[in-house]
């Protein structure tokens, strides 16, 4: 009887080692291993990562949606601008709204007005929500502000008065507001989402041992393509400023005011990705750290770049020109966390370059000179 | 000004050969040997030495010059101060334009350019302020209101002859100040710009050897490259003749208004 007893216990013992062992051991790995040094520069990033049954793991998603939508109310945005001999166009508030929320289906790609999302939502997601609606009240209102300065397209702008510059339509305050609401979206939108909620060291824990309900990919593996996506829509990202068709928005300023990192950006995305199916948590943070730290300085180096043509420029249409998108990636200064710029830095730049009487008609040297070098400094550029 | 752009010409010609040689570390090729890699900074020495300082040098006495020569003409408007003036402007301006592709440094963080040589003049502009009195230098619209355009236009277009010039500055007050204020505008950007390179920025200059966008080099080549392109190229050949264009612009040449060849506008 003790013998039995005893066995028992042993057979009981087993039993819980065995139990044991098995929460010990990692849960088996969902995807056969990639030896990351089989990704180079001219590896397809969609094309690369696949499943068992040989299917790609990768989709773009709703970040491919957004980007074409943001594509299309540039587009709109843009008939305000358009070069001799074209005639501008005003434009109507209602059709910015509905880009903005899709709204009235008007895109006129049917896809993207049935795709269920919409810019407006995803603009500023990771800010707490009044501070992310003081943002979208931001675009909407200077939306709304595009729309009443346009039909003063075929007047030419003096002070207090909006009309064109050259080619390019600004305020009453000179202002080109269709460029700041493109390159404040640059940072609200496809800043935003990349680097403060795809990205961030907690979106990074999302699960990644079993596929989303119906879809080849993990959750893990999907946040990262969908930061893909709001890089590019290209099997490939261009990396090189000199080779078209170029990037859109964020990877194009990429290539063209922080070129030499973005070869080891598109690196970035490649190894992460393959670090998520290698479970490689070390990897994986340390690309998107990379990719995060390099976009950042991409908003902050545009921003100068901007600021400084606008101080060499002689002449008051290049020079609007070139004051409106500096403005706009002030604006998006705000979402480079990782660099500690926030809200009151970048509200802090913007009052100081309109302080003027007359906005940006009264902008001098010495006024762009205060946020040169404040930029420089925070983002510790020379 | 010939010598000068050619020695300039001539050294950029032979860095860009020196650069050439050197292989892109990025390109997998081994680095090569430290014994044949250029030497940047003695580079920049030269540059900042030879060209820069003493062209500055040079450019600083002409304009002192111009200073003295307006200011003795506002303080006794004649037909004699004014050719001295007049005079005193050509000679700045001819020396103005050997140290103009120097838009890098202090002349770039100033806009040093900007108050001193873009044109056509704004005389519409610069008539507005002298009557109003009111003006600011510093502001976009005030570009084409300053500098030797508009000192052009101040000392040789304002009236169709000399007599007709010094009355203007003899009976106007506003006239006189406008003068002075263009001339104290280009001496205060100068200057500024003269003291940094006699002062801590020639060090700066050649200790900044890398080859970023921010070194040293890759300032001065985009900053000549903007010059001879839009500057030199376009703005004193291409635009004026229409080959840019396809409408000849002759307004657009900086040349001196002779009174002869004036349509005062």
């Amino acid at each position: 009887m003790s013998f039995k007893y005893a066995a028992a216990v042993v057979a009981l013992a087993f039993g819980f080692t065995a139990c044991d062992k098995n929460e010990n051991e990692t849960a088996p790995a969902l995807r056969t291993s990639i030896d990351a040094a089989t990704l180079t520069s001219s590896s397809k990033y969609t094309e690369s990562f696949k499943d068992a049954s040989g299917q790609s793991t990768v989709d773009l998603g709703t970040a491919a949606v957004r980007l074409d939508m943001f594509s299309e109310l540039n587009t709109y945005m843009a008939k305000v601008a358009v070069a001799a001999p074209a005639t501008p166009s005003t434009l109507d508030a209602a059709t910015l709204r509905n880009y903005y929320s899709n709204t009235g289906a008007p895109f006129s790609a049917a896809a993207l007005n049935s795709s269920g999302v919409q810019l407006r939502t995803a603009t500023a997601a990771s800010f707490p929500t009044t501070n992310a609606e003081a943002v979208r009240t931001y675009i909407d209102n200077n939306l709304a502000a595009l729309a009443v300065a346009s039909q003063s397209v075929n007047n030419t702008a003096t002070p207090g008065n909006a009309g064109r510059l050259g080619r390019y339509l600004v305020d009453g305050k000179g202002v080109e507001v269709n460029q700041v609401i493109q390159k404040a979206l640059i940072g609200a939108l496809l800043l935003d989402q990349i680097d403060n909620v795809l990205l961030t060291d907690q979106a990074l824990n999302a699960n990644n041992s079993k596929t989303v309900e119906g879809k080849p990919y993990t959750e893990l593996e999907h946040n990262w393509d969908m930061a893909y996506g709001y890089m590019t829509t290209n099997a490939i990202m261009v990396t090189d400023i000199n080779v078209t068709p170029r990037e859109r928005f964020l990877a194009g300023y990429l290539n063209e005011k922080n070129g030499p990192a973005s070869p080891g950006v598109y690196m970035a995305f490649l190894k992460g990705r393959a670090a998520i199916v290698n479970n490689d948590k070390a990897t994986l943070k340390a690309q998107a750290d990379l990719i995060r730290t390099e976009l950042e300085k991409t908003i902050a180096l545009s921003a100068v770049s901007y600021l400084n043509n606008w101080k060499s420029l002689p002449d008051l249409p290049a020079k609007a020109h070139a004051l409106g998108e500096g403005l706009g990636f002030i604006y998006s200064l705000r979402f480079c966390t990782k660099y500690g710029a926030d809200a009151a830095f970048s509200d802090g730049l913007l009052n100081g370059l309109l302080s003027g009487s007359q906005g940006a008609w009264s902008l001098t040297n010495a006024q762009a000179d205060v946020a040169i070098n404040a930029i420089k400094s925070k983002f510790s550029i020379q | 000004m010939k010598k000068t752009l050619i020695s300039a010409l001539s050294i950029l010609l032979m860095a860009l050969v020196m650069l050439s040689c050197q292989k892109d570390p990025s390109s997998g090729t081994p680095e090569p040997n430290p014994g044949t890699t250029p030497d940047r900074k003695a580079l920049l020495t030269q540059w900042a030495d030879s060209l820069v300082k003493p062209g500055y040098q040079r450019f600083n006495d002409k304009l002192a010059a111009l200073k003295t020569k307006t200011t003795a003409f506002t303080a006794a408007p004649t037909t004699a101060t004014l050719l001295d003036a007049r005079q005193a402007w050509q000679q700045a301006y001819v020396e103005w334009q050997k140290v103009e592709m120097f838009e890098f440094g202090p002349a770039e963080t100033v806009s040093l350019r900007n108050h001193f040589n873009i044109y056509p003049t704004d005389a519409v502009g610069i008539r507005q302020n002298i009557s109003s009195g009111t003006y600011n230098f510093d502001l976009a619209t005030a570009i084409p209101q300053q500098g030797f355009p508009a000192l052009d236009y101040l000392l040789n277009g304002l009236a169709a002859d000399d007599a007709a010039i010094v009355q203007q500055y003899v009976a106007s007050a506003n006239h006189r100040r406008y003068l002075t204020d263009v001339v104290a505008k280009m001496d205060e950007k100068f200057g500024k710009v003269y003291g940094e390179w006699n002062g801590s920025y020639r060090n700066t200059f050649i200790n900044n050897v890398g080859t970023d966008a921010s070194s040293s080099l890759s300032r001065v080549i985009n900053a000549y490259s903007l010059y001879f392109e839009r500057y030199l190229r376009a703005g004193k050949v291409g635009i004026p003749a229409g080959t840019m264009t396809g409408n000849p612009a002759p307004i657009r040449l900086k040349r001196i208004i002779s009174v002869e060849s004036c349509p005062c506008s």
